[in-house]
């Protein structure tokens, strides 16, 4: 027996709102994938920050345009980032640690936390010396922890 | 959705979601003709329509669709247009590799940028055979000159919101394009080169020009031609709606025919209508690319250097003579169709095409965009290179 009109056209209309659905749905996704740009519009994340003889050995040295504080210990040069890991102010130099300005989280002199609102320790950046014999900072890449906690460990 | 005849439940999530979805909606599906006609009238979106519509102002040959397509064709531009503003750059150092990205590195990047291009392509044609359907009914007779006018000047922003766009790409196509255009501006008389400066912002198209053009496009003619749309929309129902043959006074016997509700019979023709506008213009965007040239050089005319091709009737008159063609033409026929309904006032023939009461009338009309599409096809195809332009640039 065949359905009546009205129950047929009922299913016809939900089909037809489901195309609908599917429709929006797939428009939904394009938006979402081309909002997302694939390429990077900003400048480049590294940056080099001098020749290595700049640093001396066991001192701290604030490179203004990378927002870094540059570490040189025997394990190596280590760039500590100047950003608060509370809301992304940079931090000053505070006796043998660091001090944001914004709401007072106090770090001491490895970038861990010593007090105030800051959540995380500062975070530490890749560093390398290239061909020329430069530090060069890739702002891009944070490192997992203290680099120097790690050949403690080992 | 809500034509189960059952009352909701008050109470559950099925019962909360219906009481949302009615907090908005509140007439609901309408299940009778009383119904619709309450639904119409109270919806913010449905009551631009009249409650109750003429039968013969619904069969396709009554309009073509061709009023309601562009409007379609309008919202699809202004929605891919927002999107393609969200990556474009308006300088002429950022604006062709921007356009590159977008052809090449975005998802949908390029799919978007097609439909653009080709609903920008398909609005120009459809208004222009719009103001034609228009004419041969009459349609432009009181009590609707005014929404005649109204009607050609969204045409005459129709055409500069293609011809700003045409610019932005930036590449050689656009540039040349637009230099060809900003001339024939120059050829007007005494303040001609003026108004060219006031157009592009410098003696030549550069710098200042692609930001003069893009907030042109983006802001200035979006805003004139949504106002001028929702004019033309507002007052064609205002005006009656539709010219037909039923506006002669009743029939034979005294009776009128019966008017039907908007909704369904005319709303479901909106919406097939609006499906077939979309998905051809999204066959048409898979399957043809919208062209990107070489970038942009100043020093370097192709050859020949041709306009948009809506422009290119303009341009081969103006290849005769750059004021008669050039600037008389198109300043006498935006001018004679404003003033048209002022002038042609008979009330024979009305909403029947081409009837014989308007033999006149309907052949100089018809003769006038014959001649634009001849010259039109002449200028598009039938110009190769060589086509003693000469006296443009020297």
């Amino acid at each position: 027996m065949p359905p009546p009109v009205l129950e047929r056209r009922r299913a016809l209309f939900v089909l037809g709102l489901a195309a609908l659905g599917v429709a929006a749905g797939q428009a939904g996704y394009a938006t979402l994938r081309f909002a997302r740009a694939p390429v990077s519009y900003g400048p480049s994340l590294r940056r080099r920050l001098g020749p290595l003889e700049d640093f001396p050995l066991g001192t701290t040295t604030y490179v203004e345009g990378a927002q870094v504080f540059v570490r040189r210990d025997p394990g190596g040069p280590r760039a500590l980032s100047a950003v608060c890991t509370h809301l992304g102010c940079t931090v000053r130099r505070d006796g043998a640690g660091f001090l944001c300005p914004c709401h007072g989280s106090r770090y001491d002199g490895r970038g861990r936390v010593v007090s105030g609102p800051a959540p995380r320790n500062l975070a530490h950046h890749a560093v390398a010396v290239d061909a020329r014999g430069h530090l060069v900072v890739d702002l891009g890449v944070e490192l997992a922890g203290d680099p120097d906690d790690e050949t403690k460990g080992t | 959705m809500a034509d189960t005849p059952e009352v909701p439940p008050a109470t559950g999530p099925r019962g909360f979601a219906r009481r949302v979805f009615d907090s908005f909606w509140r007439v609901g599906w309408p299940r009778d003709e009383r119904a619709a006609l309450r639904a119409l009238l109270q919806s913010l979106v449905l009551h631009v329509h009249a409650p109750k519509v003429r039968p013969s102002a619904l069969t396709f040959r009554a309009t073509w669709g061709l009023g309601f397509v562009s409007l379609i064709l309008l919202g699809a531009l202004t929605a891919t247009g927002v999107y393609l503003m969200f990556y474009y750059s308006p300088h002429p150092s950022a604006a062709y590799r921007s356009m590159k990205d977008i052809d090449f590195v975005l998802p949908f990047g390029l799919l978007t940028r097609n439909v653009h291009r080709w609903a920008a392509h398909a609005m120009v044609f459809l208004v222009t055979l719009h103001m034609v359907r228009v004419f041969l009914s009459g349609g432009y007779k009181a009590p609707r000159e005014a929404n005649w006018v109204v009607g050609v000047l969204a045409w005459v922003s129709t055409l500069a919101l293609s011809f700003t766009g045409y610019l932005l790409p930036w590449d050689q196509l656009a540039f040349w394009a637009v230099t060809v255009g900003a001339n024939m501006v120059a050829a007007v008389p005494g303040v001609g080169p003026d108004l060219r400066v006031l157009l592009l912002g410098d003696a030549a198209v550069g710098e200042p020009a692609l930001l003069r053009f893009y907030v042109l496009h983006c802001v200035v003619l979006p805003l004139v031609i949504l106002g001028l749309v929702s004019f033309h929309v507002f007052r064609v129902r205002k005006d009656g709606g539709l010219v037909t043959t039923e506006h002669a006074p009743a029939l034979p016997d005294g009776t009128r025919p019966r008017m039907v509700p908007a909704w369904p019979h005319l709303l479901y023709r909106e919406v097939v209508l609006t499906l077939v506008t979309v998905v051809v213009l999204l066959a048409v965007s898979l399957w043809v690319d919208a062209p990107l040239e070489p970038e942009a050089d100043p020093a370097r005319t192709p050859n020949p250097a041709k306009a948009p091709w809506y422009f290119l009737g303009v341009q081969e008159l103006a290849h005769y003579s750059a004021f008669w063609g050039g600037v008389f033409v198109p300043a006498a026929l935006v001018l004679g169709l404003c003033a048209l309904p002022y002038f042609d006032r008979g009330t024979a023939g009305l909403g029947r095409y081409f009837p014989r009461e308007r033999w006149l009338a309907c052949t100089l009309f018809s003769a006038t965009m014959v001649f634009l599409a001849v010259v039109t096809l002449i200028g598009t195809l039938f110009r190769g290179p060589g086509w003693a332009f000469g006296w443009y640039w020297p």
